[in-house]
């Protein structure tokens, strides 16, 4: 199989002021080795409990509280969600064979120890290796994210750095262990636009080089077509779309993903036309309990919509929806 | 740096200085003479007047102030009308019986505030967390001398394991020397711990919030290093902060358990100065005092530029 | 604006039950305090040989101390005196700190403003314990200058709320437009600027209400502030444990009781806080 990650009916519910709330609803995805899946989706559809819950990061009152995910490697596979995730097990996994990058690279970084030292730090909890074959390991990573002068300034401190850099130290840490799975939450979203450029363009260097699968999660649908070869498209905790990147953006099927298509400002549009948007607003989680959950919003309801829950069928080799109207 | 540390060494030999002449002065018009005191009422009038000259105490005041700085220059730290002895003489042994209490209370205090933080903050809302909230609690809510006296009554009466009172130095027994340093050495400690305690706590209840904890999870380490190397090393400002700002309650606490456990320490000797208005020995108590105080304050600075690389770049 | 201080004072507070219950056991002290001398049911300075060391049984609740004296009735009597003695120190110490920083704050200097505050910043972390006394040895060693010597040492905090509060709020922009309105300093003092104080004024002095009481305690233990034969709890732990040898129970009662009224005192510091702080920040 060259699926690298394969989740299977996942279900991650959180527990506050005595009630549940289902953050992710019974969710289906696989991950190709080597290949970019992108996972898009408004803020508050669980695109980051997904990824905390294949690091086993999720914070209380949060819980996984049924499904499968298969990390394979090595020939075998294991069950991240059977792991306790506090073992030694799920730590040797965590930055060594699972990484994780987050949106906020200036917060993201100890304030008091140099970036050489947190890279140094990554590189010995992993690998048995001195202090000297750390640093040196170090300052390769760092070239090759395009750090200026790495030899000298492994030394400086968080505080020195701005937003694109600290970015790039972020990409250095979680990647010097070479992980078979990088998981990018938003890793652009808070920074500039050409910085932005600058470090999708690091990272389609860095899938050249030593190709790990890569999972990226965004809102930003310009993004993930530089980006990803698969696209997810996510919704209350749910996938309503998954197809091959191309298909996304010539052939969208689900209402939700056309909405969001049809929302993209462009350049060369009317002025005095309004945005397109998708009417009403995100529910809650939990919120709509029979039906599809886009059926409030969607331009193409139909009556059985409200009460029917579609499930992922496959169109084709390189498409699966989650909608009524193809079943 | 070196320069820093140099000006603000400075500034505290002023500082005490300061305070100790504000102290000569003061005790030059209050009632009370140190003459009558040794005397006693087996005075006459010859004899209060030959000893008021032996101590210099008939010349004007400057004079007086004048030989006094000049002997502390030469190390002659003055002589005690009280003990009839050098100061000098009077003063090391008892200085180093004061700094044991000092610097090891302060030591426990450290050893178990900080892990006892560090649970309560991780451990939220636990049984734990409240139970150290509670004691924390009382603890704060009591004065030093009574831990001594319960301690004393609880180990030394009933139990009968420990001695009541006195000190025995490290270089004679030190298995004696230990077991009378238990009681005190806990007493001083139970009285800073509490506040060592919830600093951590609440330290480490924000810096647990932030980014770079979650970024430690997702690279794999240990609760351990998490805890006691990173999120700890960015809690330690404010507890080394809370730590120099209750030094004066750590002196404060040491005095009064010295005279619980009659400990031959600067406590027990400043008392027994202040009560005979043995007024030499009173100036060099308070200037060592206050050189103490000041210093301490000093060090507290100097480590917060070490830890913090962001307050030594400004 | 003092109408929903009040409101948020009584949803806030009373919220948190451990700080009913030190308002609780506070008021039993206060109470007591002021009309514990008539609810004794023995003279607290009576001694009789004949009746000492007793444990507590059916004559005295707490049992007798080693001149026999009735323990119950000396705590109750000492809580009148704790009251009194720390009312006394904690006025001395705001109504003088209180001014010298309402001074400081209306400072035109900027310098020595500065160079002022970091003086008090500095007389903030001094050793207490260790000038209350001094001061105290060098005045006498009576309850009268204890109280003095801690309302001194509580100076340096009050110059510091009043300062700080007096520095912010005189620049905002109602003052200044009360101020062209003809309102006279005194006014604006006095009916905007001071009620922005009493948060930090309250959950302070109650702090210091509790430190006070230590502090006292400690200086009668150590014997420079209350003079035997007063009962004041301080003072008797230490006649207590003189006599530890014979009678360790002694110790208990008064020990109690202070731990009692100021466990009360921080638990109320501690409730008023918590809904002070959302609030200011």
């Amino acid at each position: 199989m060259d699926n690298l990650l394969d989740i299977t009916s996942l279900h991650v519910d959180f527990y506050l002021d005595k009630k549940t709330i289902p953050a992710i609803n019974g969710l289906n995805l696989s991950i190709k080795k080597e290949k970019t899946l992108g996972i898009v989706g408004e803020s508050g559809c669980g695109k980051s409990v997904l990824a905390l819950s294949i690091m086993g990061l999720i914070p209380p009152p949060g819980k996984i509280t049924k499904g499968k995910i298969w990390f394979r490697y090595n020939q075998s596979e294991i069950d991240l969600v059977k792991i306790n995730f506090k073992s030694k097990l799920m730590r040797s996994i965590r930055g060594n064979k699972i990484s994780m990058i987050f949106q906020e690279p200036m917060t993201s970084l100890n304030p008091v120890f140099t970036i050489g030292d947190q890279i140094i730090e990554t590189i010995r909890i992993h690998q048995n290796v001195n202090y000297t074959v750390s640093k040196q390991r170090t300052i390769n990573i760092l070239k090759e994210v395009g750090y200026p002068e790495p030899e000298k300034r492994i030394y400086d401190y968080p505080h020195q750095l701005s937003g694109g850099m600290l970015q790039r130290v972020m990409i250095a840490m979680a990647l010097v262990c070479k992980p078979l799975l990088l998981i990018a939450d938003e890793p652009t979203t808070a920074l500039d636009v050409t910085i932005q450029a600058q470090v999708l363009r690091l990272m389609n260097e860095i899938k050249k080089g030593f190709k790990p699968t890569i999972m990226f999660i965004t809102h930003d649908l310009g993004v993930i077509a530089k980006m990803a070869d698969e696209v997810a498209i996510m919704y209350v905790g749910e996938i309503v779309e998954l197809a091959s990147v191309n298909e996304i953006f010539s052939n969208a099927k689900h209402p939700y993903t056309i909405g969001l298509l049809q929302s993209i400002p462009t350049l060369n549009r009317q002025r005095n036309i309004l945005l397109n948007t998708i009417k009403g607003n995100v529910p809650n989680p939990g919120e709509i309990k029979y039906g599809c959950n886009f059926y409030p919003r969607c331009p193409q309801v139909m009556k059985k919509c409200k009460n029917e829950k579609p499930k992922l069928i496959k169109l084709s080799n390189k498409q699966e929806v989650s909608c009524l109207l193809y079943s | 740096m070196i320069r820093y540390i140099l000006i603000r060494v400075t500034g505290c030999i002023i500082t005490s200085f300061v305070v100790v002449t504000i102290v000569f002065l003061i005790m030059q018009y209050l009632p009370g003479d140190p003459v009558h005191y040794l005397l006693r009422g087996y005075e006459s009038e010859g004899q209060v007047e030959a000893l008021r000259k032996e101590f210099n105490l008939d010349k004007p005041l400057y004079n007086q102030y004048y030989i006094w700085i000049k002997g502390l220059l030469n190390g002659n730290l003055g002589f005690s009308i009280f003990y009839q002895k050098e100061i000098s003489s009077i003063f090391i042994p008892r200085f180093i019986a004061t700094i044991e209490l000092i610097s090891l209370s302060l030591f426990l205090s450290i050893i178990l505030g900080i892990p006892l933080g560090i649970i309560s903050a991780v451990r939220v809302g636990s049984f734990e967390d409240g139970l150290t909230g509670i004691i924390s609690l009382i603890g704060v809510s009591t004065p030093v001398f009574v831990f001594g006296v319960i301690l004393q009554i609880i180990f030394c009466i009933y139990l009968n394991i420990l001695p009541t009172i006195g000190r025995v130095s490290i270089f004679e027994n030190i298995f004696d020397s230990i077991k009378h340093l238990i009681l005190p050495v806990f007493s001083i400690s139970l009285g800073l711990l509490p506040y060592v305690i919830r600093n951590v706590r609440s330290e480490m209840l924000e810096v647990l919030k932030n980014d770079y904890i979650r970024t430690g999870w997702a690279k794999g380490l240990s609760p351990f290093k998490i805890y006691y190397k990173h999120a700890l090393r960015n809690s330690l400002v404010g507890t080394i902060a809370v730590l120099g700002i209750n030094f004066g309650m750590l002196l404060g606490g040491s005095v009064v358990t010295e005279l619980v456990f009659q400990w031959p320490g600067l406590g027990t000797l400043f008392i027994q100065a202040l009560m005979s208005h043995d007024y030499q020995l009173i100036q060099v108590l308070v200037l060592v005092y206050a050189l103490m105080f000041t210093l301490v304050n000093l060090i507290v600075d100097v480590i917060y530029s070490i830890i913090d690389p962001r307050i030594a770049l400004e | 604006m003092n109408n929903n201080f009040l409101n948020n004072l009584q949803k806030g507070f009373l919220k948190r039950k451990l700080s009913l219950i030190g308002l609780l056991i506070f008021s039993i002290f206060i109470f007591l305090g002021i009309f514990g001398p008539l609810l004794i049911p023995y003279d607290p300075y009576k001694t009789e040989y004949s009746n000492r060391y007793q444990l507590p049984n059916n004559n005295n609740i707490f049992g007798t101390d080693w001149a026999g004296r009735d323990v119950f009735s000396r705590v109750l009597v000492g809580a009148g005196i704790t009251l009194k003695i720390s009312i006394m120190a904690l006025c001395i110490g705001s109504i003088i700190g209180g001014i010298i920083g309402i001074l400081i704050g209306y400072m035109k200097n900027n310098i020595l403003k500065m160079l002022v505050i970091q003086f008090n910043d500095i007389l903030l972390t001094f050793p207490f314990l260790v000038l209350a006394i001094l001061i105290t040895a060098l005045l006498g060693s009576n309850l009268n200058n204890a109280i003095i010597a801690i309302g001194i040492s509580r100076i340096p905090r009050y110059v510091r709320i009043f300062c700080l509060v007096v520095n912010s709020e005189k620049n905002k922009k109602y003052i200044i437009s009360a101020t062209s309105l003809g309102a006279s300093k005194i006014r604006i003092l006095f009916y905007h600027i001071l009620p922005n104080i009493l948060p930090i004024f309250l959950v302070n002095t109650v702090l210091f209400f509790a430190l006070t009481i230590i502090a006292e305690a400690t200086l009668s233990f150590i014997g420079i502030g209350a003079q035997p034969p007063m009962p004041s709890w301080g003072l008797m732990i230490r006649q207590a444990s003189e006599n530890m040898l014979v009678y360790p129970f002694g110790v208990i009662p008064p020990s109690i009781a202070i731990l009692l009224v100021v466990l009360s005192a921080n638990l109320m510091a501690d409730g008023l806080r918590e809904f002070m702080d959302p609030k200011l920040r």
